[in-house]
């Protein structure tokens, strides 16, 4: 008897609530900036491509979900050649971006990926470069590394000295 | 003198006097990490990674050039070692970018794995860093002095190992450079040495350059498809493509030595002209079939030929297995009932096996030259034909003092250190050699190499000249590529069978074979003797497995696509008789092993020879084939089993103009250097052989 007069009476209680259901997909929740949804490659300030190549978000991928080619320009700048993520296998860990040196690869709060076809779910590199640096807008790694690419020659990064002319005796 | 006792991190360790702090803690498992140091080379203590603190001495010391001593209190991970090793990689990086996710040794460098351990990344300077341009040396060698730590192994290498000396040293203190021979490029060997070597990225090579990382790839370890010397390289592969070869675990009978060859030329194996589809001659063209159509085919003229008691010519290949030799010879001599059964042969080991017979260790293995106290090299550019057998003999120079001597049509690089280096004429080897008595016989041991000079009788004579020196001498018989040595010992001779069993019929030679207007069917196994002779009997039917479509190929009536030495499993023997396995690394499409081929070809046929799986094949060896009755425990795990010596007399005379070298340089490997792209590339290639 007692259990029923409770049971109304949160009932009652509950009506007088704020609701919390969301009225998806006409209204959208409100997810945080580093929420792990759909995975991105984003460029440089210069507009490059970040991504180098080194294997590393591979590497750590737990369900081998990534898959790119290494390759270089005729400048010297190292990039992938394809570069491949299986959505239909990944499952949003976001070891990749942790493992990635040069801020290429990040996770975005987007989570609306569905197909009906599972292929559809396997992403090339035109569908994850996105046009800006994502969530770290300064960061550049050719202008810290000390390789010379297209644009930047030896000496010409941050931190660096002019070349060494090796027939010269002084530095 | 016996060994000192000496105390390492609290550990009891014996050693040698004399030896070296840092080795004798790593043969005890203790790591002392350096970067100039290396095994085998000159010290140089020019990294100072490795100073350790020795108990009552006021300094740290390098434990690459301190020697071990009685009592000595060593310790390697004190914290005032670990504070200085960390301020030395603090210097070490003062000038370097540490770009590793660009760099190609990202993942197996050792300055990577050292500042991580010792937590080096950030740097206190402010300076600017000073690095000069990235340059390329070479088809082969990249050099971005960037990276460069100044470790001076490459330059060890070259010179102390290779004895090639062509990379130096420029300039001093930070702006200090290695440079290469020629002014802005390499003239070398290009053997990779000096990039594998290399602790850092700072020398890349341009097959695998930004190509791969080291966990992205399977490395399998297999043996050279090129030269008679059996080194072992390990292929990187990825996706059923080899990237790249070394053989950083220095196992095998090369330890790390590859040449140019060994390291980079297996592009072969994804040559464009690869032949990947059967082709069958239909109305005078070739047109690729399907297997079933071509193996019928073959088939059917194979059991016409034979019914009608036609003449068979079989010529086999010195790059295909020692399973596959098997196999043919049985094939041509069992199933198709024909004699004619040969191969191109580069070296006279039948004599020589005949001369020595019933002796037991009068054959030379790869080890004895690294060990041997004096050796005598009789016709051979060592260094460029046989480049594992003048890396050892080198070494044993540097290390143990070695005596050699060296009898050639021309200079040789041997004469740098050789006692002596006497130039002959062809034909007249044995004579010069002879000259050399006085000195060899105070030796007190020896090993005698000769290349395809000494052949025939000379062998003989040869025999009776070690014989009268009064020491004991060992013998080396240099023939040509990876299996030649098996292909003798597996009979594919017209008058001996496996093991040089003597054979009922003498059958023809291959020569003969291609002089005979009566041949009805010539089946060619992985060789190309076409190019050179042509073939005289106009209605031969011609039977080719290849990789490529060869001259012979082109004359062919049926061509299988069979797969190269990478990319099938089986066994084969070095120059010095020494059984190694290959393992399978890379996959093409659309060929098979020979030994497939020709397992099909006989079930085609209805012939019963026995099932053809390489391992199965090779226990028959290993029960009938005198000599191959070797451990498999041995080469299951990599490693190479001295095959025995034939005993017993070998009752044939070897027609000595069967035997000629091709002459192959360091940098042209037969029909297969044809189709290596880096081979071909190099600025050296093709080269001569004697040159200074
Ligand atoms: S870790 Fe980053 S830079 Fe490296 S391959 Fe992946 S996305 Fe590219
Ligand atoms: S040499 Fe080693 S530490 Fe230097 S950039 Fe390359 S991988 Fe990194
Ligand atoms: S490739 Fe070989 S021969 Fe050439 S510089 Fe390097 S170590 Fe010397
Ligand atoms: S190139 Fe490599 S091996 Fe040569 S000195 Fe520099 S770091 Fe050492
Ligand atoms: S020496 Fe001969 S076996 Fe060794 S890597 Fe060179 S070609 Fe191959």
């Amino acid at each position: 008897m007692f259990s029923v007069v409770r049971t109304i009476w949160y009932v009652l209680l509950h009506m007088f609530h704020k609701r919390i259901t969301v009225q998806y997909p006409d209204e959208k929740p409100y997810l945080a900036p580093r929420y792990r949804g759909r995975i991105i490659l984003s460029r440089d300030p210069d507009g490059g491509e970040r991504c180098v190549a080194c294997y590393l978000c591979a590497a750590a991928c737990p369900v081998d979900c990534i898959a790119l080619q290494a390759t270089e320009d005729p400048t010297g700048r190292r990039y992938p050649e394809f570069f491949r993520i299986n959505f239909s296998r990944c499952i949003f860990c976001g070891f990749c971006e942790e493992a990635c040196p040069t801020y290429a690869i990040q996770l975005t709060p987007d989570f609306e990926m569905g197909e009906y076809q599972r292929p559809n779910l396997v992403y090339e590199k035109e569908d994850l470069l996105i046009n800006g640096p994502g969530k770290y807008p300064g960061y550049n790694f050719w202008r810290v590394c000390g390789v010379q690419i297209g644009g930047k020659d030896k000496g010409e990064a941050e931190n660096e000295g002019p070349p060494v002319d090796i027939h010269s005796l002084l530095p | 003198m016996p060994d000192v006792t000496l105390t390492i991190n609290g550990q009891a360790v014996t050693a040698a006097p004399g030896t070296l702090i840092i080795e004798a803690a790593r043969r005890h498992g203790i790591e002392i990490p350096a970067f100039c140091y290396y095994e085998g080379y000159s010290l140089q203590a020019a990294c100072r990674m490795c100073l350790v603190e020795i108990e009552k001495n006021p300094k740290l010391q390098p434990g690459c050039t301190m020697p071990v001593a009685e009592g000595m209190v060593v310790l390697t991970e004190s914290p005032k070692v670990v504070e200085t090793r960390k301020a030395m990689l603090e210097f070490l990086l003062s000038n370097h970018p540490l770009d590793c996710p660009v760099c190609d040794k990202g993942g197996e460098c050792e300055l990577q794995d050292m500042s991580f351990r010792y937590g080096a990344g950030e740097s206190r300077f402010t300076e600017l860093k000073v690095h000069g341009e990235e340059q390329q040396w070479s088809p082969v060698v990249y050099y971005d002095p960037a990276r460069c730590i100044l470790c001076y192994r490459c330059v060890r290498v070259c010179d102390e190992g290779l004895g090639v000396t062509a990379l130096g040293t420029q300039n001093r203190g930070v702006i200090s450079e290695i440079i290469p021979n020629a002014g802005d490029h390499l003239v070398c060997d290009e053997c990779g040495m000096c990039i594998d070597i290399c602790p850092v990225g700072a020398l890349t090579s341009g097959t695998y350059r930004y190509k791969s990382r080291p966990w992205e790839m399977n490395h399998v370890g297999t043996i050279c498809a090129h030269c008679s010397d059996g080194c072992k390289t390990t292929l990187a592969v990825r996706d059923g493509e080899i990237l790249r070869g070394n053989n950083r675990d220095r196992s095998g009978i090369n330890g790390e030595f590859l040449c140019i060859k060994g390291r980079y030329a297996f592009d072969f194996v994804r040559h464009p002209e690869r032949l990947q589809s059967p082709l069958l001659r239909v109305n005078g063209e070739l047109q690729p079939v399907s297997w079933s159509e071509a193996l019928s085919a073959a088939a059917a003229k194979f059991n016409e030929v034979k019914a009608r008691g036609g003449r068979f010519g079989v010529i086999g290949a010195t790059r295909t297995t020692n399973e596959e030799n098997y196999f043919l010879q049985k094939f041509a001599r069992q199933g198709l009932g024909t004699a004619n059964i040969d191969h191109r042969r580069s070296g006279d080991v039948v004599t020589l096996l005949d001369a020595l017979s019933g002796r037991a260790n009068a054959l030379a293995t790869v080890e004895d030259l690294y060990t041997a106290k004096a050796a005598l090299v009789i016709g051979s550019d060592l260094a460029q034909q046989h480049p594992l057998f003048a890396f050892q003999l080198r070494a044993n120079w540097r290390h143990h003092q070695l005596t050699a001597y060296v009898v050639t049509p021309g200079p040789v690089r041997e004469d740098l250190y050789a006692a002596r280096a006497i130039r002959s004429e062809a034909g007249k080897e044995l004579e010069a050699a002879a000259s050399l008595r006085d000195d060899l016989a105070k030796s007190q041991d020896l090993v005698i190499l000769f290349g395809d000079a000494i052949k025939g009788d000379a062998v003989r004579r040869l025999v009776e000249f070690g014989d009268s020196l009064g020491i004991p001498v060992k013998y080396l018989c240099l023939v040509d590529y990876a299996n030649s040595r098996g292909a003798m010992d597996m009979g594919l001779l017209p008058d001996l069978g496996p093991g040089y069993q003597p054979t009922q019929t003498r059958g023809l030679n291959w020569r003969e074979m291609l002089a005979d207007p009566a041949l009805d069917v010539l089946w060619v196994v992985g060789e190309d003797p076409l190019e050179e002779t042509a073939l005289a009997s106009a209605n031969a039917f011609v039977v080719v497995q290849d990789l490529f479509l060869t001259e012979t190929a082109k004359r062919a009536d049926v061509v299988f696509p069979s797969a190269s030495a990478y990319e099938k499993t089986g066994t084969v023997t070095n120059s010095a008789g020494q059984v190694q396995r290959l393992k399978q690394a890379a996959k093409v499409m659309g060929v098979k092993p020979d030994l497939d081929i020709m397992g099909l070809l006989a079930k085609e046929m209805g012939l019963n020879l026995g099932i053809w799986i390489p391992d199965k094949v090779f226990e028959e060896i290993r029960r009938t084939v005198r000599g191959y009755n070797v451990a498999l425990p041995v080469i299951a795990t990599g490693g190479a089993a001295q095959t025995g010596a034939a005993d017993g007399r070998i009752p044939v005379t070897v027609p000595p103009e069967l035997i000629r070298s091709a002459g192959d340089t360091l940098f042209t490997s037969g029909t297969l250097g044809r189709y290596s792209g880096m081979l071909r590339s190099v600025m050296e290639a093709p080269g001569t052989l004697y040159k200074p």
